[in-house]
């Protein structure tokens, strides 16, 4: 018997003599022809799942702030913090520290880094700028790689811009803008809240003494006037109810969006595709404090 | 960038088509589904570009995916030759001289009938032959030294 090597040596030759189809290269010219159109329309389809991952951003952002606080727990802080109880606090001002602006024929940003100055230090403040620092940075370095990358050939543009919304004696709550637009556009906003008394970024779950029981009756109430908005107009939709029951609103987050405003009420905000459809936009509900006044920290 | 990457895709895949071929055809002994294997996988290449590492192992990379790709639809025919199409595909000739060696490697099993083939009849080296089948390299050496232990076995018991 010859030996292995030599016999894998010959069949070696039967393999490679098997005949190439005469068609084969042309077809597979074709082939690739057609994926290459339908990957750049699929390419322009996702850009909206593209800005996804800004999402994802935004999420890492709530975490960090997540991880920042340990809690102002007195009713009378958060009753002052709502306007009601004046109190001499610290003075906070949003001032434009950076701006970024570019133009050219496919693209386009004007955006804004704000950042809060105080007449005293604030640990809060800091923390704030440097969490608006980093993820303005992280946009426009986005921007600048897609500018890079789609080459003049499609539209690009990024909005950075801020306001502060909230301004008591206690309280302020910066929101922080941003809007990407390509095929189709995104937007997204983060709150930054602040009790000023006790120098301290505040996250929603902050707010409840029983943070369970508070996001529950926040919760309920939003699902209750979802129902309630679909009900009455049918161009409205959110997710709940849905036949996806895993996709559905179930509760908000501890780290949801949300600021307070001069009556005390609890505006809660979703990002685009986390409570409904990308058509939806941004979503805002306004809770009453009454619904949640019991289980306010006390 | 992705134009860059998806041209040299491209044109890699149009210079090793026969290699590429060849590869696919040794699983499925059909004209047809090796050029679909070849097709698909080059699809899927042009789509997944953003896998690609390094562009200068995009050969392997190929490789790699056509060889998932004919497996696949091997599987696949597996499955429906378990009816009546079982016989038009047991017609296929086998038009290899060593009938038996030929058979032996065929019945070793996956990976390491690819792992011979890839290192005997595309003549890879053991380096590139582990990227192809994305096994570390000494895995690699201590499976065909054992795939041919195993084939010298089988021709023995034919004898």
């Amino acid at each position: 018997m010859k030996n292995l090597e030599k016999r894998l040596e010959e069949l070696k030759n039967d393999y490679q003599s098997v005949p190439i189809p005469e068609d084969g290269r042309e077809r597979l010219k074709d082939a690739m022809q057609k994926a290459k159109e339908e990957i750049a329309m699929n390419e322009r389809k996702n850009h909206q799942n593209k800005n996804h991952s800004l999402f994802r951003r935004f999420g890492a952002l709530a975490a960090a702030l997540a991880l920042v606080l340990a809690l102002p727990n007195s009713n009378a802080q958060v009753a002052r913090a709502m306007g009601e109880l004046p109190v001499v606090g610290t003075f906070f001002r949003a001032v434009t520290v950076r701006q970024f602006q570019y133009e050219d024929e496919g693209a386009s940003a004007q955006v804004e880094v704000p950042e809060l100055r105080t007449n005293s230090d604030s640990s809060a403040a800091e923390q704030v700028n440097a969490d608006v620092a980093r993820y303005v940075d992280g946009l426009t370095e986005e921007f600048r790689s897609r500018v890079q990358e789609l080459d003049g050939q499609a539209h690009t543009d990024l909005t950075v811009e801020y306001e502060v919304v909230t301004d008591t004696e206690d309280w302020l709550t910066l929101r922080l803008y941003a809007e990407t637009v390509e095929a189709s556009g995104a937007q997204f906003e983060r709150y930054y809240n602040i009790d000023k008394a006790a120098d301290k970024v505040v996250q929603l779950s902050d707010l409840f003494s029983d943070k369970d029981q508070g996001l529950k009756l926040v919760s309920e109430d939003i699902k209750r006037q979802m129902r309630e908005q679909m009900k009455a107009d049918d161009s409205v939709s959110y997710f709940l109810d849905s036949d996806i029951p895993e996709d559905d609103f179930h509760q908000v987050k501890d780290d949801q969006n949300f600021w307070l405003d001069s009556n005390g009420n609890l505006v809660v905000c979703f990002d685009e595709y986390e409570v409904a459809p990308g058509s939806m936009g941004l979503v805002q509900f306004t809770v009453e404090r009454g619904v949640f006044a019991d289980a306010l920290a006390k | 960038m992705r134009e860059d990457l998806q041209q040299q895709i491209e044109e890699r895949l149009l210079d090793q088509y026969p290699r590429l071929y060849r590869l696919a055809y040794s699983y499925l002994k059909n004209e047809s589904d090796a050029q679909d294997a070849v097709q698909n996988g080059a699809c899927k290449a042009l789509r997944g570009w953003r896998s690609v590492q390094d562009a200068r192992y995009l050969d392997t990379w190929l490789y790699r995916i056509v060889m998932n790709e004919a497996l696949t639809l091997l599987r696949a025919r597996q499955r429906w030759s378990q009816d009546e199409t079982a016989l038009e595909n047991e017609s296929v000739e086998d038009t290899y001289e060593d009938v038996d060696l030929h058979r032996a490697v065929e019945a070793l099993g996956e990976p390491d009938r690819s792992i011979v083939t890839l290192r005997y009849f595309e003549e890879l080296s053991l380096k590139e032959v582990a990227q192809v089948v994305d096994m570390p390299l000494n895995s690699v050496k201590s499976r065909l030294y054992r795939a041919l232990e195993k084939l010298r076995g089988m021709l023995k018991e034919e004898n």
